[in-house]
């Protein structure tokens, strides 16, 4: 365990261990050096001059600092700081008590950052929300109040005589206009506000309203070609008399650049059709309230 | 070299070191060793408590900040709640009551095209309007015409159609217009004032027959700077007294 005291420095290759064999009485007694021990003899006869010397005349080994000083009555320190050893338990115990105060010191100051930008960003962040709230209020309210504007008291359109009797509600914001109705087909355009010019093919109106002196059956070809036809939604067909081979709708592309729907009622005595269109899909909620509206009467 | 030359020899080498017989120092050691584990476990027990006494005050610490975190996140949460809560419904009063002033209205307003000096003036807001002329194209020197009347705008086509208001802007300079309508007045037909509107633009009015509806009106100024001449009519009597009110109110923008 402990190399050899006093300085002594072993030679090359000599077993240093105090544990290993013990040295035959024989073998030849290990060899002081020369150089690093003075005389023994000359120490044991003055000892003080051994202990002045020993660093003086080896500079290459190191003093036994600790181990047992010269005179053999100093405690060994370095078995000393080897004997004072701390519980397996409180290492442990320590390694954790640390780990857990770090851990919670970093979320403490975390938080405590956090707290602090929270603080400084409320007033801010409120403030945001506040505008978004607004402004999804308003984009609400807007749509509600325009809703409540076209239908809360819609107009009443009526067409009777010559062309049988139809009438159907329709927003009261819309502007009407009617093109031909002394002469030959009945037409006529809705649209919100105003009503364009009727020869500009990039118009597009809400609801032309077409009744013509055709049985609905010779009326279907013109737009078999449109989306595809099916049979109207029951919700339209709500007034008496009706059945289902009086209504065809047809949703699509109506014309170049036009999406819409068409209904096509067979009208009046039967010889007549009407032909309701709507040319974009942005009509097309409306578009469906005024089908759900609309009422006829066939004569016999 | 016997035994005891040996030992010697060994106690000359070092003669006050105690611990040269390995077997000898053990005991010495271990009785040492015993002394000293007291004291060691002791200051290893108080060195763990004083660890735990400082973690339980950092975890303290960081729970009471976690705790001041959550409760300002919570009344943050609740403050904007209340704010926004607040805000929507101040804004839907607002926008009830923009919509409740709007729907009392009996007037909406009508502007022109910009290249028109923006002709703007107010009609009843039940009125149809139809614009068969933007003014791309020039028919008969009429470069811009609208139609108004209530419930529909009858067919144009037809030349007994009755409007509420005809707008028409004609490439044409107001003097050539006005001497159409003076060879009217000096047939007697009709009448002819000079009539000013709300915000000063002045103008020339003709009242009495005209186009085959009776008594009716038109009103004829210029548009802006362009060199135009707009001309705002009425067929017969039936709406005079809203379109004494449109013409009163007509503004213009000029450039």
């Amino acid at each position: 365990m402990n190399p050899m005291p006093g300085g002594m420095n072993p030679m090359p290759g000599q077993n240093n261990n105090n544990f290993g064999p013990a040295p035959s009485p024989n073998a030849v007694p290990p060899m002081p050096n020369p150089v690093a021990m003075p005389n023994p003899m000359a120490a044991q006869q003055n000892p003080m001059a051994m202990q002045g010397a020993m660093p003086a005349q080896n500079p290459t080994v190191r003093p036994n600092i600790g181990m047992v000083d010269m005179n053999g009555a100093a405690p060994i320190q370095k078995e000393k700081r080897q004997k004072v050893h701390f519980p397996l338990f409180s290492i442990v115990g320590l390694v954790f008590a640390c780990s857990v105060a770090g851990v919670a010191v970093v979320i403490a100051i975390s938080n405590s950052l956090n707290y602090k930008n929270l603080e400084a960003s409320a007033d801010f962040s409120i403030e945001q929300a506040v505008l978004a709230a607004k402004a999804e209020q308003q984009d609400a309210d807007e749509k509600e109040n325009l809703e409540k504007e076209k239908w809360g008291t819609p107009n009443s359109w009526k067409v009777s005589g010559q062309w049988g009797s139809l009438s159907f509600d329709y927003p009261k914001i819309w502007s009407v206009l009617v093109v031909k109705e002394k002469e030959g087909d009945y037409l006529a355009y809705f649209r919100p506000d105003y009503v364009g010019s009727v020869s500009d093919k990039t118009e597009r109106f809400a609801l032309r309203l077409t009744i013509v002196s055709k049985d609905i059956e010779s009326v279907q070809p013109t737009y078999e070609k449109v989306g595809g036809r099916k049979r109207c939604n029951e919700d339209y067909a709500s007034f008496a008399g009706s059945s289902s081979e009086e209504w065809w709708c047809y949703s699509g592309t109506l014309e170049k650049n036009m999406v819409g729907q068409v209904v096509l009622i067979k009208l009046g005595d039967s010889q007549k059709t009407a032909i309701l269109q709507s040319d974009a899909t942005i009509y097309k909620s409306d578009f469906e309230k005024i089908l759900k509206s609309l009422k006829r009467t066939i004569s016999d | 070299m016997d035994q005891n030359s040996m030992q010697n020899g060994m106690n000359i080498t070092n003669p006050v070191m105690p611990s040269v017989n390995p077997m000898s120092t053990a005991p010495i050691a271990n009785s040492s060793s015993k002394d000293k584990d007291q004291p060691s476990s002791a200051l290893s027990v108080i060195g763990v408590i004083a660890a735990c006494v400082i973690a339980a005050v950092a975890v303290v610490f960081a729970v009471q900040k976690q705790m001041l975190l959550n409760g300002l996140t919570n009344e943050i949460a609740v403050r904007k709640e209340k704010e926004i809560s607040s805000a929507k419904a101040a804004q839907k009063e607002a926008d009830n009551e923009a919509f409740e002033r709007k729907a009392s209205e009996t007037l909406k307003t009508f502007t022109g095209p910009t290249e028109l000096a923006m002709i703007n003036f107010y009609y009843p807001k039940d009125w149809n309007v139809h614009i068969a002329n933007t003014g791309s194209s020039s028919s008969g020197g009429v470069v811009y015409q609208v139609y108004f009347n209530p419930e529909f705008i009858p067919p144009t086509s037809d030349k007994t159609s009755r409007y509420a208001l005809r707008l028409e802007v004609v490439n044409k300079s107001m003097d050539a217009v006005q001497a159409e309508f003076d060879k009217l007045v000096d047939k007697n037909q009709m009448t002819k004032q000079i009539m000013q509107t709300d915000s000063g633009i002045q103008g020339m009015r003709y009242d009495g027959e005209y186009g085959g509806f009776g008594m009716s009106s038109v009103v004829v100024f210029k548009v802006g700077t362009t060199g135009k001449t707009a001309i705002m009519r009425t067929d017969g009597n039936d709406n005079k007294g809203a379109y004494e009110k449109i013409i009163k109110s007509v503004t213009e923008t000029y450039d």
